[in-house]
């Protein structure tokens, strides 16, 4: 009995093949996922940028971060809020979305914040630093 | 034989080849969108940057001509000129406001020289040419401070930002599009002086002639003629970018466009008369009052549905 069971080595790297395939699937997936988060986070910088600068020039910027996140809202992003708050002449912009991820991974949404910071124009010190460069 | 068709090295290296293509593209994906990005809010700053400088331009230029049209407004007015309104005013300061409306319609008609140019002390210059020489400097800062300056200020800004070439609104090149040139009689003085005291002596009667700066009409005129629009390009560059062309597909970046408006403003006012003015004092008044403001320059909304 034991001899045979010995000798029988028939199964024994499917079996393996298995069990590493799902560690690495896994990583995989993972580093796919780690770069979809990557790519997402780059256009909400831009929204952030965008939601900031709609902020300077008109002082209204509900939609301006929405048309730049418009394309990856396809991938499962979905913006959950963006507004921009003014203060002693600097413009900071907050962007907060919501992807939702590959079900198989441990938290099935990424919540992201970015933030922008934006000097106002008329400010004087801009002036003065932006044209002694 | 069975020896080799047991050998099972190698098994794994298709899946590990096809995993790493899929995680290079991946990579690659990143590395463009980022690079992407990063080129359009370079060249939303440079756009901004461009505008503003020119509108900057443009500010100057009217403050320049601003002040000018305060000295063609000043001495034009100032003895022998008769402001019809204002001497109503002073005469029948109490009378109802349609009867002073009917009587100044009434002394309009009348062929009565609205601008007569008298200066007591100017010596050597004459007046005429001391007219014609203020219009002529307000043409040359029309045409160079806020005109082909704002545009090559615009150019080299937004090509030292990382722009490749720019497109500007045609009204960049002057401020045509805002003021209007007032024309209407001019009467010039000679000076005699007995005992003391200067006396005017027309010699000249000049209909039509030019005189001050006033703003058009139409708001929405002088609005569209103030703000500067610039469109800021970079076209698409050969060499490392994109990464993976043929991986993933695509031949080129692509050429990449940033609008921004910027527009000269003063909140005092606009310091310039408004439009058919008969009187040149307005010039000045209109200049006094907007003297502390000061025309300045801002980002203003280029009206485009996405905010810009």
């Amino acid at each position: 009995m034991f001899i045979r069971f010995k000798k029988n080595e028939k199964g024994q790297a499917l079996v393996e093949t298995a069990i590493v395939i799902l560690a690495i699937l896994v990583l995989i997936f993972g580093i796919m996922q780690l770069a979809l988060l990557g790519t997402v986070m780059i256009v909400a910088n831009d929204a952030a940028y965008s939601v900031a600068r709609a902020e300077v020039v008109e002082k209204s910027s509900a939609k301006a971060g929405f048309w730049v996140m418009l394309p990856v809202c396809r991938a499962g992003v979905m913006p959950l809020r963006m507004k921009a708050a003014s203060e002693e002449g600097v413009v900071e912009s907050k962007v907060k979305y919501v992807q939702f991820l590959h079900k198989f991974l441990w938290s099935p949404t990424f919540t992201g914040n970015v933030t922008c910071k934006m000097v106002k124009s008329p400010d004087r010190e801009f002036y003065d630093k932006s044209f002694k460069r | 034989m069975i020896n080799r068709l047991k050998d099972e090295r190698g098994q794994i290296l298709p899946f590990v080849a096809l995993t790493l293509l899929a995680l290079v593209m991946f990579w690659m994906t990143v590395v463009n969108v980022g690079k992407l990005v990063r080129d359009r809010i370079m060249l939303q700053n440079a756009a901004d940057a461009a505008a503003q400088s020119a509108a900057c331009m443009k500010a100057r230029a009217l403050n320049s001509i601003g002040r000018i049209n305060a000295l063609l407004g000043v001495p034009v007015q100032s003895l022998g000129g008769i402001p019809l309104e204002s001497l109503i005013e002073l005469v029948l300061r109490h009378a109802p406001k349609t009867i002073r409306k009917i009587i100044a319609f009434f002394l309009r008609k009348l062929p009565f020289p609205e601008v007569v140019v008298w200066w007591p002390y100017v010596g050597t210059v004459l007046p005429n040419q001391y007219v014609k020489s203020l219009i002529t400097l307000q043409e040359f800062y029309n045409y160079t401070l806020g005109g082909v300056g704002a545009y090559i200020i615009a150019y080299n800004v937004a090509k030292e930002n990382g722009a490749d070439y720019v497109i500007a609104s045609p009204n960049i090149f002057s401020l045509d599009g805002a003021l209007d040139r007032n024309r209407g009689l001019i009467v010039y003085c000679d000076t005699v002086v007995i005992w003391g005291i200067p006396i005017p002596i027309p010699t000249r009667w000049q209909r039509g002639a030019k005189r001050w700066l006033e703003l058009k009409e139409n708001e929405d005129e002088i609005h569209n003629a103030l703000k500067v629009t610039v469109i800021a390009v970079k076209k698409a560059e050969r060499g490392f970018f994109p990464l993976g062309k043929g991986l993933l597909g695509i031949e080129k970046m692509p050429t990449i466009y940033a609008i921004a408006s910027a527009r000269a403003y003063n909140t005092k006012g606009p310091m310039f008369p408004s439009h058919g003015r008969r009187s040149g004092i307005s010039a000045l008044t209109e200049y006094l009052s907007a003297m502390f403001g000061g025309y300045d320059a801002h980002l203003i909304p280029v009206g485009s549905p996405f905010e810009h």
